[in-house]
């Protein structure tokens, strides 16, 4: 994370969030697999949070963006500072990209440990990366400095 | 409003994604209250409507989820074996819903044929929007059998019309003269999940007495006895007519008390409301806290803004209500997309023709939907309060020169 733009804060606030969006999709894939036929009311209510389990899902991710947005918003004055010191906008947008990957792989690994203690496929979380790194790239149109 | 209009056009929506992101953190929020609240309150309707069964000296048949039933081995001649014996010693309130037909109506709904006895009709006390209540004592297959329509069929079987018809339980064709209109969603919750009820909007309620048992089906003997409740009765009773079934039928009957379905009930169902309340808690407490991140967050961006109108005199008790009708503004939105969808919901089942659960209300919307928009709206003033205080709080806090430089 040599020269990154990211401070410790906010790896941590993104690999929150990253585990709020990973965690909330495997505890909608786990509770599925419960057996709750002597439990009519709480089947009842979890299914009608299930059965809406991707659009909560994708709601969720759209956090990931607001991240984005207000911390390259926050870092438009030290790229600016930056480029004056030398530095060019190409490396500064795929130092952004690979840092951001990093920090998606890192909380994605994290939340493997879920996966394994609740007993689901390691693959579940996957879709969600994927939207991530879509998230990520789009992102990266936006890294400009004041 | 000038300035209200201000803000939101010049100051908020120039970030529009944070006002997207808050909106999305609201809505689950929300959504997640409305669906917590709307199962509790069904479950509550439901347990009331069992109460009302569950007296002292009442035993509800249960059967045993442990035994094997083989209904292929069951006789008509020994269930009638059963039913005379009932009807000879024992007071029991019989209902059973959901013999599904096709009759000609207005939408074009199934209508399911509902039998009740005398008991099971004084407990129940439907209220009719028009005509009379049912009566018991008329003669099967020599008179017209009276009965009740739900709201749903009132236009095209209006009270005092005939309708003839195979009945689907003894299949003979009976001619049955609308007697009353039940009122719009009349319903009936499960008795071991009463938190899922059947409404009765597309039913016709036909009376059931002595006479016509012994013309009735195996369909409606067997299923009778499932739900079927023992009125004034003792323990020994309701073993004796335990084992006679489990004699002629097979089928193992538990007929459990008021003090035994209460410990069921307190067991099961208020154990499963403290998880919903709990689920839903927690969860609320992680969107709340994502929604304040994104007001914080909100700040950082825009202190700027805020700090050179404070300096050219806006108040801070006026910021307060700037922000309190901002949130008002993005909880009403969040509120209006609950109702579509609650309403689109109901809707669809009247498009599916899904009589069972085509109700009727105000704007698509039964009581219980309404109830629940009302905690929501509560649950929402919690946080928006929260929130705005909280930002407030955290404005006052950077200085105003501060603000201005950034």
């Amino acid at each position: 994370m040599k020269y990154s733009l990211f401070r410790f804060f906010d790896v941590f606030e993104a690999v929150a969030i990253y585990l709020i969006c990973f965690a909330s999709n495997l505890l909608c894939i786990y509770v599925q697999t419960l057996n709750l036929e002597g439990s009519s009311i709480l089947k009842s209510f979890l299914e009608s949070i299930t059965d809406y389990q991707l659009i909560i899902n994708i709601f969720l991710t759209f956090i990931i963006i607001v991240f984005h947005y207000q911390f390259l918003n926050r870092r438009k004055t030290e790229i600016f500072c930056r480029i004056l010191v030398g530095d060019t906008m190409v490396n500064i947008i795929i130092r952004y990209i690979l840092n951001s990957i990093a920090i998606l792989v890192f909380s994605f690994l994290l939340s493997l440990s879920l996966n394994f203690y609740l007993g689901l496929n390691v693959t579940s979380n996957l879709y969600l990366v994927l939207i991530f790194i879509i998230y990520i790239l789009f992102s990266a149109c936006q890294v400009k400095k004041e | 409003m000038k300035i209200l209009h201000f803000f939101i056009t010049r100051i908020f929506l120039k970030r529009w994604t944070l006002v997207l992101g808050m909106i999305i953190l609201l809505f689950l929020a929300n959504y997640l209250s409305f669906t917590a609240a709307r199962s509790i309150i069904s479950t509550f309707q439901g347990y009331q409507e069992i109460e009302t069964l569950n007296q002292e000296g009442t035993f509800i048949a249960n059967l045993d989820p442990n035994s094997e039933a083989d209904f292929d081995r069951i006789e008509i001649d020994d269930t009638k074996k059963v039913y005379e014996y009932l009807n000879k010693n024992y007071t029991y309130a019989m209902q059973v819903d959901g013999f599904v037909t096709s009759l000609y109506n207005k939408y074009k709904m199934e209508v399911s044929f509902n039998y009740i006895n005398e008991e099971a009709y004084k407990i129940n006390q439907f209220r009719l929007s028009q005509g009379n209540h049912l009566n018991f004592n008329y003669k099967f297959n020599k008179e017209e059998i009276p009965v009740l329509v739900g709201a749903g069929l009132a236009t095209t079987y209006p009270v005092g019309s005939y309708i003839e018809i195979t009945d689907p339980v003894t299949q003979q064709l009976v001619n049955l003269k609308v007697q009353g209109v039940l009122e719009k969603n009349t319903h009936r919750s499960n008795f071991y999940a009463p938190n899922s009820k059947n409404y009765f909007n597309f039913s016709i309620f036909l009376p059931i007495n002595e006479e016509f048992i012994q013309s009735a089906g195996l369909d409606l003997l067997v299923n009778g006895l499932m739900d079927m409740v023992l009125l004034d009765s003792t323990k020994e009773k309701a073993t004796n007519l335990s084992e006679l079934i489990q004699e002629n039928l097979g089928l193992k009957f538990n007929f459990f008390n008021q003090q035994e379905n209460f410990n069921y009930f307190e067991d099961s169902y208020f154990d499963s409301l403290k998880i919903i309340c709990i689920i839903t808690f927690i969860l609320l407490l992680i969107i709340v806290c994502l929604a304040i991140w994104n007001t914080l967050v909100s700040i950082r961006l825009m202190i700027k803004d805020f700090t050179i109108n404070l300096l050219v005199g806006l108040s801070y008790s006026k910021l307060r209500a700037i922000f309190y009708s901002y949130f008002g503004i993005l909880f009403s939105i969040n509120l209006v997309i609950l109702f579509v969808i609650t309403a689109f919901n109901r809707y669809g089942f009247w498009l599916k023709k899904d009589s069972i659960f085509a109700t009727y209300g105000m704007f698509g919307l039964i009581s219980m939907d309404w109830i629940a928009l009302l905690i929501v709206l509560f649950i929402d003033l919690i946080i928006g309060f929260t929130i705005v205080e909280l930002t407030i709080k955290k404005i006052k806090s950077i200085p105003i020169s501060v603000g201005v430089l950034k």
